[in-house]
């Protein structure tokens, strides 16, 4: 009997020791790649880029790098003010300071920091006005109540003198606009008014990354390469090969059916719950602009421009956008149709993608020029006219 | 159920698990192979059964007459005909009576060959038959080469099959070795394969820039598919270690031939040596003359080819094959004596009609041709440059030939030894856990194995 379980207990330890060096040889090898031009090539876990935050549910953590794998390979490393952004100091300098803030298309992780809308922008600017900077605020995922979360915290804490929000329209209408339990979402209060909530800091979740323990996976992430693909396939799902692929949306942009939705939402005020959170959206930037005196402009996407048949109600939906939007103060930029007047219809899909997967995808060194360009224009324009280019 | 996947392995866990504990060890193969297949969908499975079921009815009566041999052909080739080339056929004939739309049964091309060339060696007395439907069932499906081969004869696998079931079979220590395959083909698939996917993908989507981005392309997906389909490969050797059988080899180093005899000894072994055993061979000896032989042989090869893929090009590139073999055999004494410059001519000839391959037509493999040797293209993709310079991607491209004169290290008699010699608990849970961090890293783009398309 005490031969068989010395036996058993020799075994199980050679089954640990065994795992355990599976685990640091996997530790060096992925070293190995991560410090060699190999990073380019092979695969290996991709940089954690996030972490908690009290205003918005997540936000970029200050100075991680790493290798962003997903849809095109690119070295990334946050700011030292934990965004996805050059280095520079929290303080306003001599020139003018913007603040773009959306969601992944903005923070633009497939292309290098230069090559960012924001950066691009504020490239262009420096040359009529040294100094000027443009602040990348984008946020993957973001919706728009993180949007409004977003301007309040890090925005305001810039000291900006102009901020864009890209919005996207369509995130209006999906269930996470109003879902608090990961991120800052618009809730309906005790008298059904929409306004910002931070369900996510009741959460345990949340809790456990604010903790200490919460700070020790952090520090794993950044130095450990298999904590990252612990932390990866923790947020993918054990078994997510074994689901079946999403089926492609069949509609194309230019169906009669694509604008229905809006056309509803923003001339006829339906469905009345939709409508409420942008009225919400609209106010809270509103209130920003008024209180905080900072100049907000607000930039839509996903309303499909550079289809002829569908010119006059596209016109129409942009009017009914842009009367609530101007009507609350604010300013308003149809970022989908400037990059039309850019590129030209027809033209927009080769904005986005890269490689094999051109026209599908998130901003390319392309579409990341055209928007920038915008921006540049459009803040150019906007500044105070002590700050504009030649003043 | 891709080998590839976390659930896969669990799979195995399972599967394994039940086949050391419970005394039934054929029957728990043989369920946990049709719970495999039955993930690919109910139309396959069907499909599957009803070949499997057709192919050990058409036993008997081959056995007792020869000539019932040529319902079964008909049968088989009929079924793989209508299901992956009817498509390709009408529209050659100058039909479109079957639309665009085709979903070809998974691993249809691997398990219709095997059993035809069951059948074929039943009617020459190199097979027995097999008197029990549950033997003959696991014997085309057994998990472990069921969908991408490899092309099993019954020589090699029925009695292996006929002892498992009679608990006769012997169970040596091979786990460690077993293992070990599994490992490797993992590390071929997963660290290797699905790295250079996006490359190719990129060059072979937007068009070669030049000469340069040309080569690298197609250089880029010969390593591809050989990591690809050699890891499958090696995946399933070690699937057949674990449950005591002993599975066909069907890669030797390819890319070290010398010759492209020599290049198809060594690559997908068991499909050439089936092309050669029931096509060439049997046409080759209609007639005698040479000039037949060669035409025998294009034939063979072009078959081959389609069986790749219901596409001219596949057929281009079989006939290209087939003609490099014929220049080998009449030019064989000059062509022997340029020493390493035959290998480089071989290699040559393997990446040019591999752009036939990966193609979508034959006027855009002309093209990437044309753009290899300098013919000015209206691709787009160049030499990619991001972090590395032409020096490095060099480097890197000796550096993954270097690997497969590596990988025949690996396969040699002494490791194996040593494999065996040090097999136990650690070395076991040391490779199993290095698979398992490999699982668990996520993928950033869906590779299937390329040869499950076939």
């Amino acid at each position: 009997m005490l031969l068989m379980l010395r036996r058993i207990g020799r075994t199980v330890a050679a089954i640990l020791a065994g795992l355990l060096l599976a685990a640091l040889l996997t530790e060096l090898f992925f070293r190995l790649i991560d410090a060699t031009p190999l990073r380019w090539v092979l695969i290996e876990p991709q940089v954690s880029l996030y972490g908690p935050d009290f205003a918005t549910g997540y936000r970029h953590r200050v100075n991680v790098s790493g290798m962003w794998l997903t849809e095109h390979r690119n070295f990334i490393r946050t700011s030292n003010l934990g965004l996805r952004d050059r280095d520079r100091p929290l303080a306003h300098g001599a020139g003018p300071r913007a603040v773009v803030i959306g969601n992944s298309i903005i923070e633009a992780v497939q292309v290098s920091e230069a090559q960012t809308s924001p950066a691009v922008a504020e490239t262009i600017l420096s040359r009529e006005l040294p100094g000027a900077e443009v602040v990348n605020l984008g946020l993957s995922g973001a919706k728009p109540a993180v949007d409004v979360a977003r301007l309040e915290s890090q925005g305001l804490a810039l000291s900006a003198d102009l901020a864009i929000v890209v919005v996207d329209v369509e995130d209006f209408m999906t269930p996470a606009t109003i879902d608090d339990r990961e991120f800052t979402g618009y809730r309906p209060d005790a008298n059904g008014v929409f306004r910002l909530s931070y369900g996510f800091r009741n959460t345990s979740g949340y809790r456990f990354r604010v903790s200490r323990a919460g700070h020790i996976f952090y520090w794993l992430l950044d130095h450990s390469e298999v904590a990252r693909i612990i932390n990866a396939r923790k947020n993918v799902g054990i078994f997510a090969e074994f689901s079946s692929p999403a089926a492609e949306d069949g509609s194309t942009m230019c169906s009669a059916a694509s604008l229905d939705p809006y056309a509803a939402l923003f001339i006829r005020g339906e469905p009345a719950e939709t409508r409420a959170l942008f009225d919400a959206f609209v106010r809270d930037l509103a209130a920003i602009q008024r209180d905080r005196k900072l100049p907000v402009i607000v930039a839509t996407r996903t309303i499909a421009a550079g289809c002829p048949a569908l010119a006059d109600k596209r016109s129409a939906v942009i009017d009914a956008i842009r009367a609530q939007i101007e009507g609350a103060g604010l300013q308003y930029l149809d970022l989908d149709g400037r990059i039309v007047a850019a590129v030209g219809a027809g033209h927009e899909a080769a904005l986005y993608g890269f490689g094999a997967n051109l026209g599908t995808g998130h901003l390319n060194v392309a579409g990341n020029r055209v928007y920038g360009e915008i921006f540049a224009d459009v803040i150019a324009h906007a500044l105070p006219p002590q700050r504009q280019p030649g003043q | 159920m891709s080998y590839d996947t976390l659930y896969f392995a669990l799979f195995l866990a399972v599967t394994w698990a039940a086949f050391e504990v419970l005394p039934w060890r054929g029957p728990v193969l043989l369920a946990a192979s049709i719970v495999f297949y039955a993930a690919a969908g109910l139309r396959d499975s069907l499909v599957a059964t009803a070949v499997i079921l057709a192919n050990f009815g058409f036993q008997f009566p081959i056995m007792r007459d020869r000539r019932w041999l040529y319902a079964a052909l008909v049968f088989n080739i009929g079924c793989l005909a209508y299901f992956k080339y009817r498509v390709f056929l009408a529209t050659a004939a100058g039909f479109d009576v079957f639309g665009r739309h085709l979903i070809i049964p998974l691993g249809i091309s691997f398990y219709v060959f095997q059993l035809t060339a069951f059948q074929i060696d039943l009617s020459r007395g190199r097979a027995k038959p097999f008197y029990s439907l549950p033997r003959f069932a696991l014997f085309k499906l057994f998990f472990g080469q069921l969908i991408a081969g490899p092309i099993m004869r019954w020589r090699q696998f029925g009695p292996q099959i006929n002892r498992l079931f009679e608990g006769t079979l012997p169970r040596r220590r091979l786990l460690g070795i077993a293992l070990g395959l599994c490992l490797v083909g993992l590390i071929k698939k997963v660290v290797f394969a699905d790295a250079l996917a996006p490359f190719v993908d990129t060059i072979f989507h937007n068009g070669p820039a030049g000469a340069a981005a040309g080569w690298l392309g197609i250089f880029l997906f010969s390593s591809q598919v050989y990591f690809d389909f050699s890891g499958y490969s090696d995946i399933a050797l070690g699937l057949g270690y674990l449950f005591g059988l002993r599975l066909a080899v069907n890669f030797r180093q390819p890319f070290t031939a010398l010759t492209p005899q020599d290049f198809w000894r060594r690559w997908h072994i068991t499909l050439s040596f089936w092309i050669r055993d029931y096509l060439f061979i049997p046409l080759a000896l209609l007639k005698g003359t040479r000039a037949w032989q060669a035409v025998a042989l294009t034939v063979a090869m072009a078959l081959a080819g389609l069986w790749h893929g219901a596409n001219w090009t596949f057929i281009v590139w079989g006939v290209g094959w087939a003609l490099a073999m014929l220049l080998w055999h009449v030019a064989n004494r000059p062509l022997s004596r340029l020493g390493v410059a035959q290998w480089v001519l071989t290699f040559g000839i393997w990446l040019i009609l591999l752009v036939f391959f990966r193609s979508s037509d034959v006027a855009a493999a002309l093209k990437y041709i044309a753009v290899m040797f300098g013919g000015g293209g209206t691709g787009t993709a160049p030499v990619p440059d991001d972090g590395a310079g032409g020096a490095l991607i060099a480097l890197g491209c000796a550096g993954l030939l270097a690997l497969h004169w590596l990988e025949g290290y690996l396969h040699t008699r002494r490791v194996v030894l040593l494999m065996r010699r040090f097999d136990g608990p650690l070395l076991r849970a040391l490779i199993a856990g290095l698979a398992i961090w490999l699982l668990l890293l996520p993928k950033v783009q869906e590779n299937p194995f390329i040869y499950f398309r076939f």
